[in-house]
Order: C-alpha cells, then structure tokens, then sequence
C-alpha cells in the first residue's frame, strides 16, 4: 500500500488547484512540506519562494492573486513566523484578495490550549478577524477536504483570504494513499457564476430608459469577474460617463472617451451630477467618498443601482434603488442582451460630459506643470511623468502608499487590466518592493515597475536580497523625501514631530544587496538614469531626491482629509 | 472690520481685485454667489447672515446682504465660516465633509477650486471682526 504523508498531502491538494508559487519561510515544522515541494512539487511546476520577511510573503500572495484571479498562498511557521504574515494578509483581507494562509502549528495534543511549548501561538484567533473563514485542520485525513473548502471559500462571493493552521504532527503523519480523496476543483466549487433574474434586467433597462445622464461605476468585481469588453460594450451602448474605485483602475480603458480619472475632478462632477449610477461591485466606502454628496447625487435625484456578488455588500453606505446579486459578467451580459433586444443604444453621450471633461482638464493642469517642472529639488510628479514615459503600456505599474501614491495615482493612466497594484480600503505601507517581486515573478515578460516613498520603501527593504537571489529585473523609483510626507503636511504650524528621517541614500543600500542603483538630484537626470537601470538587466533602483516642501502640499490631500476625518474635526 | 459688513466686502474687492495671481486663476469666472451664514444662538448669532458677490472676468463687480438668485449659494453654520477665515479649516475640507452645502454647478465649482482657495486666502488676510462669542 502506497503511503502519503500529511505534508505531501498538503502538496497534492495545492497541485489539484494548479498553484504555481508557495511564498514564505521555512521553519523547522515545514521542514516535511518542503522537502514535499522539492522531491515532488517543482517537477510539477510548484515553487517555493523564500521572502526575508513573512509580510512580504503575504503582500506577494496577494499581487499574484490580484493579477491573475486565483488564489495566492503563503506560509509561516509557528508562532512568530505567523503572527509576521498578518501585516500582508490584513492587506489582502481589506483589497478582497483570495489567499490562503498556511501556518503550522505545534503537536495537536499540546495546542488549543496552550501547554507551554515554544513559540505557540493562538493561530485561529489570530486570523479570524481577518479572514474570510480558518479552521485548524485537526487530522491527516482531513487535508484535501480542508483545502478544497479553503479554495472554495477564498474564490466565493467577494473573494478574501483564508486561513488553515495545521499541527506539526499531521505534516508529518503518514497513511494509506487510498485513504485521501483528491478533488479536482470542479467537483467541489461552483463553475456557473450567479446570474441576475429576467426580472432585474427588465427593472434595469427600464431604468436605463428613464435616466438622461447614466454613470457607470467600477469595482474591482469587474476584475475578477474578466468583464473588460462587456463593461465597454455597455458604456458605448449607453454612451455613459464611466469612473471605477482606484483599486479597478485598468478595467475599463483610461484613454476611453467616456473613462474620466479615480477621484479626479471629473469624476466626482460626473458622479454628482448622474440621474442613475450603475455601481458594479464598488461598496461605496471611503474612498467613493461614502457614495453621498457632494461627491454623488443625493438619493432622491440619483437613482442606484447596486450589483453585488455579495448581499452583504448592498446598501452598505447608500440607499439602493434596485439592489441585484449577481456576477458582474454575467449581469453586464445579460442587461447587453436585453438592450440589443430592445434596440436601446445611445447615438452621442450627455452633453455635459463635456463640462465634466473641462473640469478634469483644469484640475490636471497643476499635475500637468508639475510633470514638466524641472525645478531642482525634483518635483515630486517629474519622477512619476518619467516613469510613466519610459515604460510600455504593457507595464506592470505598483505604488506604495502615502504621498508618493497620490502623486502618482492621478497622473498615471491605467489602459489595460491586471496591470496595477496599490492599495485603496486598506491604506496600507510598504506592500509594494513585495508585489512588485511577484508582478515580476508571475509575468516575466512584462515590464515592472515600483513607485514608493522612502518612508513606505523601508518596511520591507529587505526584500532587495529576495530580488537579487531570483534575479527579477524590476526598476524602483524611491520619492525620497526624508520623511512621512503625508502625516507632516497634516501637522499644524510647522510643529513637526515624529516625521524626519535621516538622509539614508538607498542608491548604497539597494548596491550592497547587488542592486544597480543610483542617486538623482537633477529632473534632466531621471531619463538617462532609468535608461542606465534597464542596461542593467537586474533589479535597479532610483533613489530621487524630491522636494520635500512641494511633497507637503499634495493636491487633493484636503478632500481625502476630509473623508478620512469625517465628522472628527 | 465686521464678517460681512460692507466696509469688510469693499476690502475685499480692492484686495481681490489687485491680485494677479486671483485674476490669473479666474479671468475666465462670470458668476455670482450667495453665503448663507446659519445662526447659532448658543454663541450670540440669532439670524442668518446672507453675503452676496458678483465676479466678472475675473473681477468682483458688485456685492450685497440680500437674499438674490445666485449661481451658487453656499450654506453653513458661523462657527465654520469663522474657521474658514481663521485659516483653521479649508473651503474645500469644509465642503467634502459637509460642514458647508453647496448649491450649484458642482463641476462648475470644482473646475475653478484653484481662484477659490486664492480667493480665500486673501479674505484671510482682511483684519476681520467676527461676530457674537466669536468677536
């Protein structure tokens, strides 16, 4: 009889589901799981990634899962190479990412509870505030079934991480092959997505019919569900103004007529001004200004349409008007179908897309001068013009949190999908050299590329020596202020406290780790830098030196102040 | 100078109007607006006090204390106006948290917000008197 251990269990079932990277540190409990990965997973095209630190472990499941709709997994061992992992997977929880967290545990006849081994921790309890559903998988017959049931779970409704804490005693443990029952995924998780009702789509098209300004706005649903062509299918049908969350951008073409920047000025204009909005997949949080005004039309003068995967997730913050469970790819594919039927088809949009547009391009001008500006210290938006001129649309574009994102966020335009990685509910800092390594690591072929600050790039630094190692030739371009340029600009009458760095040249750090690196202190430098960078045929790194007086004065940072300290001050 | 009076808007006009930078950003501005400050009887406020002004071209032409049909009328309790001018609260904070409502072309607001926060900035420099508790 053919025996399999818990461990190699635990790979088969990984292997059932295709997963292709297993990011974390080894500990000594693993030590069974990864001999499985070496003996038996690399052949079949599973590989191990060791990070230097679990967070950047985390952040890396869930760019993969970001960018390619599956489920990310990552490790850590027990005790404090869980409790490292939360960071990247509170991330992932918050951007409704699909990953599976795998902690080991101790002996099961010496957890919950605790009788005093080392480095125990409560892993369950850990997690559960941040994961969609764990479980301690209790015995070795259980893993394929607790695996299929993780993977079914991450992917269901609004996708989220997931969490199996597993006793070393059961990685270890071996038993008859014919005992374990593995799956392939279609025989544990649906493969038909829901659809919305003929009812709704009537109720939706009558809709339609009575409204004059329609909005259509995007979540990342849209994402997930691949509904590129059907979102533009049905904007060009309805001649509709379209804006998306930050975190969709991509999902409908940012050079698209009708496309009108996250946040930008002429989105919220067209946001407050649309008789209806349809709101596929966005919750309306905070960073959709609450879905209220000024920013959105008050309920009595906009109609809304919510459609949601989750219920949980409707009339979270809004009135709904017509609330609608359902894919989005199919929801869009079947409200095309009834329009075509219907002959309904827009021939020009509203004419006040245009006001809106007017809009928009007064409020880039100032990013438009900031780009061009060759003031020395660098403006903070020249580095963001020159990164985004150098690379092809096919780039893989990252930002880190804090002033460097806000910079970057509006003047950077996102055309295609599953090409940009930052964090929007979450408001997270230093996920990005981590998602960056896994942008790169997924997609060899396509061009990465990291924006951060230096007070964000700090957090997981150490992930230079990971670039190095696997040898992913990505450009970071550091907006070095020397301080938490977001949290100065909010400190009142130059009483700054708590802020300032000393002046670290990371050009020096990221060589030392076998980086090409360089320091820029000139705008005209930035070009043949990044020119420089990309010969080098390696990780590269840009330390630019930016203005940090011009980095306190972010544009918009009133309007997100004002959201963020709603009703405080 | 008293919040409003008129002595405080003809200071304002000849301070607005002498600014290149205002005109710069608002040469193209033809609208007129209406300030609705809510009273608050706690503090001594016990009426609505309304302000009026016209700019053209990039220049304030006119203004008044009733109660016009304006482009815009912007609406909030003193307390917040007063925080306005003091510099302790931004026009555009203010409006995203709905301290104050606005009524109006919300694009239109928006697209000249750069001759608004310039505009604010130079009230902020008139030596203003305010009324109630706030004096």
């Amino acid at each position: 009889m053919t025996k399999i251990s818990g461990a190699e269990a635990l790979l088969k079932a990984l292997l059932m589901e295709n997963v292709r990277f297993v990011f974390g540190i080894p500990g000594g409990q693993w030590i069974p799981f990864l001999d499985a990965i070496h003996r038996l997973g690399r052949k079949e095209g599973l590989e191990f990634i060791m990070t230097r630190h679990e967070q950047a472990a985390a952040h890396m499941a869930d760019a993969y899962s970001r960018l390619t709709n599956e489920v990310g997994v990552c490790l850590g061992t027990v005790g404090p190479g869980a409790v490292d992992l939360v960071p990247g997977i509170f991330e992932a929880f918050s951007e409704s990412s699909a990953v599976l967290v795998l902690t080991v545990q101790v002996q099961s006849w010496k957890a919950y509870p605790d009788t005093g081994s080392t480095q125990y921790c409560d892993h369950k309890g850990l997690f559960e505030p941040i994961t969609k559903w764990n479980a301690v998988v209790s015995h070795w017959r259980r893993i394929p079934e607790l695996v299929q049931r993780a993977f079914r779970t991450a992917l269901s409704g609004t996708p989220g991480p997931v969490h199996l804490d597993i006793p070393v005693d059961v990685l270890f443990y071996e038993g008859d092959a014919d005992e374990l029952i593995f799956l392939p995924p279609e025989n544990y998780r649906i493969q038909e997505k829901p659809a919305p009702s003929p009812k709704v789509i009537d109720q939706t098209v009558e809709m339609i019919l009575a409204s004059k300004n329609p909005l259509i706005h995007a979540g990342g649903a849209v994402q997930r569900a691949a509904a590129f062509q059907e979102l533009k299918d049905l904007a060009e049908r309805l001649q509709a103004a379209v804006t998306t969350t930050v975190y969709a951008r991509g999902v409908f073409p940012a050079n698209h007529p009708l496309s009108f920047i996250p946040m930008g000025y002429g989105a919220i204009s067209a946001q407050a001004e649309a008789d209806l909005v349809i709101d596929l997949g966005a919750r309306l949080c905070a960073m959709d200004m609450w879905g209220r005004e000024p920013g959105w039309g008050t309920p009595e003068e906009q109609k809304l349409i919510q459609v949601d995967i989750n219920p949980e997730s409707i009339g979270l913050n809004r009135k709904v008007d017509l609330a609608i469970q359902a894919d989005v790819g199919e929801f869009l594919r079947a409200l095309l179908n009834q329009l075509e039927q219907k002959g309904v088809k827009r021939k020009k949009p509203n004419e006040r897309l245009e006001q809106y547009r007017d809009t928009e391009n007064a409020w880039l001008e100032e990013f438009l001068e900031g780009a061009a500006s060759d003031a020395v210290p660098i403006h903070p938006l020249r580095p963001v013009a020159e990164f985004k001129n150098y690379f092809p649309e096919d780039a893989i574009v990252v930002l880190d949190g804090g002033n460097s994102q806000v910079w970057a966020t509006y003047l950077i335009r996102m055309n295609r999908p599953f090409s940009f990685l930052a964090q929007s509910d979450s408001g997270m800092l230093g996920g990005g050299l981590p998602k960056a390594l896994a942008a790169k690591l997924t997609f060899p072929n396509r061009p990465v590329y990291l924006l951060t600050g230096d007070g964000a790039f700090m957090f997981n630094v150490q992930e230079l020596e990971t670039a190095r190692r696997l040898n992913l030739p990505i450009i970071v371009g550091i907006l070095n202020d020397r301080a938490w340029g977001m949290i100065k600009a909010d400190q009142p009458d130059g009483r700054y406290i708590g802020v300032d760095f000393y002046d670290v040249d990371f050009s020096e750090v990221a060589r030392s780790f076998g980086w090409y690196g360089e320091r820029v202190k000139e705008p005209s430098e930035i070009k043949s830098a990044l020119d420089r960078a990309a010969k080098s045929g390696g990780p590269a790194l840009l330390d630019i030196l930016i203005d940090p007086e011009t980095n306190l004065k972010v544009p918009d940072l009133e309007t997100l102040d004002g959201i963020w300290l709603d009703e405080v001050i | 100078m008293l919040l409003g009076s008129k002595e405080w808007w003809d200071k304002a006009m000849e301070i607005v109007n002498s600014d290149e930078e205002y005109y710069r950003l608002a040469k193209d501005i033809n609208k007129s607006y209406t300030f609705k400050v809510l009273p608050e009887p706690e503090n001594g406020i016990n009426e609505t006090i309304i302000m009026g002004y016209k700019i053209e071209n990039g220049k304030m032409t006119d203004h008044w204390e009733d109660d016009r049909p304006t482009d815009f009328v912007i609406s909030g309790p003193y307390k917040v106006w007063y925080q306005i001018i003091k510099g302790k609260l931004g026009p555009v904070k203010a409006m995203t948290m709905r301290k104050l409502k606005v009524k109006g072309s919300l694009p239109e607001m928006l697209k000249y917000n750069k001759a608004t926060l310039r505009w604010v900035d130079l009230l902020r420099t008139i030596d203003t008197e305010f009324h109630g508790n706030y004096e």
